[in-house]
C-alpha cells in the first residue's frame, strides 16, 4: 500500500554527511559553492531582517540572484527563511508575509508560487522531495505547514486557514522492537487539491488524499479520506456531508 | 543587549554566536548545540539543562521559571530536536526530554506536575503535552497531582492532545487529533477523542477492528 523510502528522522540525517560547513551549505545553497553561500550569507545577514519598505525593497532587488524564478510586485516580508533558493520559483504579485520558511531540501524538488498566491506570517514549506506546486490566487493564512515526500499540488483560487498542515509523510510501525522514529518513512503517494477549495482552520490533510474542486472542509477536521468534487467535508476524521448545491445552466 | 543581538543575529554568524555564547545563559549546555534565530530562554541560568547534539529551531521557546517547585529542572538530553515555534514550559514540576526524541513545530509542552518524554519518542506538529482544561479552567492547576509520562518509542500524531496525569507504554502509537486523558498500555494504537484503542501493534493487519465492527 504506502511505499518506503530509506530515510530516516532528522536526526539520522543531520548524522549521515561529514563537516558541519559541508552540511551547511548543502542545506542552504544546495549544488552550489563556497561563494554562493557567501553570498547567501551577505544577503541573509544585511537584507533579510531589513523591515518597512526600504528592506522590502532591497529583498526584491538582491533575491533576483537568489531565486530561480522572481515574478513583477512581489513583496517579501522580514526575517523570511530561504533554503537553496535555486530551486523556489516565484510569480508576479507574490505577497510573502513576515518569518516564512521556505524549504527546500538538496536534488530535483521543486517550489512553485502561482501568480498573485499570497503566504500569511510564519507558515512553514517544507519540500522534502518532489514538486509542490501552488496555484494562482490561492492565499495560504499564517502559522500553516505544508510539507512533500512525493509532491503536492494546490488549485487556484483556494483558501487554506490558519494553522492547517498538510502532512507530508509518515512513518511506518512494523516492527516492535524499534522505536517508531528510526522506522522508515512512508508516503501515500503526492497530494492533490483542487480548484476554488476551502479549507478552513486547524485541518489536518494527510499524505496521498486528492480533494476535488469546489470542496468546503470545516475547521478542526481530518482529512484521511479522497473527498470527490462539489462536497463539503467535517469532523475527525471527516465525514462527507452533503452535495454542494451548484448553478447550472 | 548581547543577548537581544544574538537572538537576531542571522546566518552561519548567528548560529555560531549563539552555539558559542549561549551557554551563558544555561545552567549546563553542551558544546554542539544548534540554536536558531529568535530561540527566547527565560531564567535557564537556574533550571535548564541540554546535552549534546541537540537542534533548537527557530521561534522556540524554553521557559525556566518555576514558583511552586523552585528546585524542579528542565532536562533536554542528548540528540534532542525541538521544531520552529514549540514552547517548552515549566509552570510547576519538572521537564525531562529524553534522548533522541523530536518534538515537532508549534507543540506546547507544559508541566503542572512533572512531565517525563522518554527515549526516541516521536511528537508531531501542533501537540499540546501536559495541559487539562477541565482541571486548570474550573479550579486552579493546583488540582493537578500526578506526573505526566510518556514512555520511549511512542508516536504522537499531529495535534494529539496529551492531558496531565496520562501515562503512556512504550511503542503506543497516537493518532492525528486523538484527545488522551486515560493511561494507556504499551504497544496499542489509540485515536478519537476522547481516545480509545483502534487495535494492538503486533496485529499488523489493518483490517482486524473493521471485522470486529462487522461481529
Amino acid at each position: 500500500m504506502s511505499n518506503v523510502e530509506g530515510r530516516g528522522a532528522v536526526q539520522s540525517q543531520f548524522a549521515k554527511q561529514s563537516g558541519m560547513l559541508s552540511k551547511y551549505r548543502s542545506i542552504m545553497v544546495g549544488n552550489g559553492g563556497i561563494l554562493a553561500l557567501l553570498l547567501c550569507e551577505i544577503i541573509n545577514l544585511l537584507f533579510m531582517p531589513l523591515k518597512s519598505r526600504l528592506g522590502e525593497s532591497a529583498r526584491k532587488l538582491f533575491l533576483n540572484s537568489q531565486l530561480g524564478k522572481v515574478g513583477r510586485f512581489i513583496s517579501i516580508g522580514a526575517n523570511c527563511t530561504i533554503r537553496n533558493g535555486k530551486r523556489i520559483f516565484i510569480g508576479d504579485s507574490v505577497i510573502i508575509g513576515n518569518d516564512v520558511t521556505l524549504d527546500v531540501k538538496p536534488g530535483m524538488n521543486k517550489l512553485v508560487l502561482g501568480d498573485n498566491s499570497r503566504i500569511g506570517k510564519g507558515t512553514i514549506i517544507n519540500c522534502a522531495g518532489g514538486e509542490i506546486n501552488i496555484g494562482k490566487r490561492t492565499i495560504i493564512e499564517s502559522f500553516c505547514r505544508l510539507g512533500s515526500l512525493k509532491g503536492l499540488k494546490i488549485g487556484h483560487d483556494c483558501t487554506i486557514g490558519i494553522n492547517s498542515c498538510i502532512v507530508g509523510a509518515g512513518h511506518s510501525s512494523r516492527e516492535l522492537d524499534k522505536p517508531i522514529i528510526a522506522q522508515p518513512i512512508t508516503c501515500n503517494g503526492t497530494s492533490f487539491i483542487g480548484d476554488f477549495v476551502t479549507i478552513g482552520e486547524r485541518v489536518t490533510v494527510f499524505d496521498g488524499i486528492r480533494i476535488g474542486s469546489h470542496v468546503k472542509i470545516a475547521a478542526d477536521s481530518l482529512v484521511n479520506r479522497d473527498i470527490p468534487s462539489n462536497c463539503n467535508g467535517s469532523g475527525t476524521p471527516v465525514i462527507i456531508t452533503k452535495k454542494q448545491y451548484v448553478l447550472e445552466k | 543587549m548581547l543577548y537581544k543581538f544574538l537572538r537576531w543575529c542571522p546566518g552561519l554568524l548567528g548560529l555560531f554566536l549563539r552555539q558559542k555564547l549561549y551557554p551563558r545563559y544555561l545552567k549546563k549546555c553542551a558544546s554542539n548545540v544548534l540554536f536558531g534565530r529568535f530561540v527566547d530562554i527565560f531564567d535557564g541560568r537556574d533550571t535548564i539543562l541540554i546535552g549534546s547534539g541537540v537542534m533548537i529551531n527557530d521561534f522556540v521557546t524554553l521557559h525556566g521559571i518555576s514558583e511552586r517547585n523552585p528546585g524542579a529542572t528542565l532536562v533536554i538530553e542528548d540528540n534532542v530536536f525541538i521544531g520552529s515555534g514549540t514552547t517548552v514550559k515549566m509552570t510547576g514540576g519538572a521537564i525531562t526530554i529524553g534522548s533522541g526524541s523530536s518534538l515537532g513545530s508549534s507543540c506546547v509542552v507544559q508541566s503542572d506536575q512533572s512531565v517525563i518524554i522518554g527515549n526516541n519518542v516521536l511528537v508531531a506538529a501542533y501537540c499540546e503535552i501536559g495541559k487539562n482544561y477541565q482541571k486548570t479552567v474550573f479550579s486552579n492547576a493546583r488540582s493537578i497531582k500526578g506526573e505526566t509520562r510518556i514512555n520511549s518509542g511512542c508516536w504522537l500524531g499531529v495535534r494529539a492532545k496529551i492531558n496531565a496525569e496520562v501515562k503512556i507504554g512504550r511503542g503506543t502509537i497516537v493518532g492525528a487529533h486523538a484527545m488522551v486523558t486515560t493511561d494507556f498500555p504499551d504497544n496499542v494504537v489509540v485515536i478519537g477523542n476522547p481516545a480509545e484503542v483502534l487495535r494492538r501493534r503486533w496485529e499488523n493487519n489493518m483490517n482486524t477492528p473493521r471485522e470486529l465492527k462487522q461481529k
